[in-house]
């Protein structure tokens, strides 16, 4: 226990900045920790690949690895939460993989919808084609500009109990003169999804995505789950990290 | 301070321990022959771009319009070059399903001096290479170097009948003078899309390789 304290320190003490500005004196060291994709992540999660500082007969080498992988300021914060989860992933071994199900990318999206910028979260997770192959969808979108709100409610807008006999006749008014306002008519009890909004408006040529401003991954387990972000700095302590984690309390 | 100093030593003394477990999940059908080959080709693709494009973007001095018009010359192809190295050629492009696709688009990043702001734009392939070769910002000499690539092992995916896709990651040195002194320099990390297309020639399989979109990652 005090020697994996003792390397959590060490974690900690990785916080100095190297300020090197050409191939020559760039610190190669810093590039070659940095975990600089969401893959190397994941190998030195299975520890499929060490990080240059740690050696493989090290006989804390799962706890130095997943250590690693976590924001230092994170550590900082939550000391003992970080070192019980490390010891749990330690006796567990868990592998990641990009085949897994129980992960998922977070983007936070800067659009355009009708002229205007806007901002929208995407959740994108990865679905087997075939064979080895897997490609990424679209499982959720949020946003303020995915929640439809009608420009004005009142009892007025419906469509009357009689409008049945008629052939529904009202419906043509609803949706050529009350188009901003379609939301009263609808069931209550039945909610817009955001994912459902987001379709609907890049198909009718509404709403573009310009690039995306942040990117997370969520990875989640029986007993745990885990946000990785990457974290830009000049440091040791770089890249793609675990940004934030809970463990659930009946574990 | 003294531990980092031991972690600091630790880390140098031990640089380059292999790999210790085995991967499951594969995401393609390649064999480790095919892998380690195709590695290094894309690693080698991504070090033309980079060598082309600090002669692209290096200003030549000339003394003569006949000196002048052979720079350009020679600029044109090597940028022809370049634009060869990418998938469509940074053009858009058919793919397998007759979709039209997009030209590959080359984020590009810079770090304001005075505020320290990172700007970033978007602009495809074609129109980075003729700004790179234009010398858009009239340095009298331009510097760009590159680190080693790094190629994550679980990083190729296979997304069509004898097609692939990995990601490399590398950073690129930056650096602008005018007279004597530096006026801009930066260090950005960067990662792009590699394409490998499985096809058979007179019975024998033969690897066609394209750079793909190229994303910044950090700028300092």
């Amino acid at each position: 226990m005090r020697r994996l304290l003792l390397t959590l320190v060490s974690v900690l003490a990785l916080s100095a900045p190297t300020h090197g500005q050409s191939l020559d004196d760039y610190n190669m060291l810093q590039y070659k920790m940095e975990v600089k994709q969401i893959a190397e992540f994941m190998e030195r999660f299975n520890l499929s690949e060490l990080p240059p500082n740690l050696h493989p007969d090290d006989t804390l080498l799962r706890e130095k690895a997943y250590l690693m992988l976590f924001d230092r300021e994170l550590i900082d914060r939550r000391q003992e939460e970080v070192r019980f989860l490390v010891q749990r992933l330690a006796a567990e071994k868990p592998r990641l993989s990009f085949t897994d199900t129980a992960w998922c990318a977070e983007a936070v999206c800067r659009a355009v919808l009708d002229g205007k910028p806007t901002r929208l979260t995407l959740v994108l997770r990865t679905e087997h084609v075939a064979g080895h192959r897997f490609k990424w969808v679209i499982s959720d979108a949020r946003g303020e500009c995915l929640a439809l709100t009608p420009k004005k409610s009142n009892p007025g807008l419906r469509i009357n109990p009689t409008d049945n006999e008629v052939n529904f006749l009202s419906l043509h008014d609803v949706t050529k003169n009350e188009w901003q306002n379609i939301l009263n008519y609808k069931a209550s009890g039945t909610p817009l999804d955001g994912l459902s909004v987001f379709f609907a408006l890049v198909q009718s040529g509404r709403l573009k995505i310009e690039y995306v401003e942040e990117l997370a991954y969520h990875f989640w387990k029986p007993s745990y789950q885990f946000t990785v972000r990457d974290f830009r700095r000049d440091d040791f302590n770089a890249g793609w990290l675990i940004s934030d984690f809970t463990i659930k309390k009946d574990t | 301070m003294k531990i980092r100093n031991i972690f600091l030593l630790l880390a140098i003394s031990s640089c380059f321990i292999p790999a210790v477990a085995q991967r499951p999940d594969q995401t393609h059908n390649l064999n480790e022959e095919d892998l380690t080959e195709l590695t290094k080709r894309a690693t080698e693709k991504v070090n033309e771009f980079n060598r082309h494009l600090s002669y692209i973007a290096t200003p030549i001095k000339v003394n003569s319009l006949e000196e002048q018009k052979n720079v350009e010359a020679t600029k044109s192809r090597k940028v022809k070059q370049c634009l060869n190295l990418f998938i469509g050629k940074g053009y858009e492009y058919e793919d397998m399903y007759g979709n039209t696709q997009a030209p590959v688009v080359m984020e590009v990043s810079s770090v304001n001096r005075k505020t320290k702001a990172v700007s970033i734009s978007r602009p495809q392939v074609r129109q980075y290479l003729d700004r790179m070769r234009r010398n858009y910002h009239r340095y009298d000499r331009i510097e760009i170097t590159s680190s080693d690539c790094y190629i994550a092992d679980n990083s190729l995916k296979e997304v069509d009948d004898g097609l692939y896709m990995c990601v490399l990651s590398y950073t690129q040195f930056y650096r602008g003078e005018r007279g004597d002194r530096i006026a801009y320099q930066d260090r950005t990390d960067k990662n792009v899309v590699v394409y490998f297309e499985r096809t058979e020639i007179d019975g024998k399989v033969r690897w066609l390789i394209w750079l793909g979109n190229i994303s910044v990652k950090q700028t300092e």
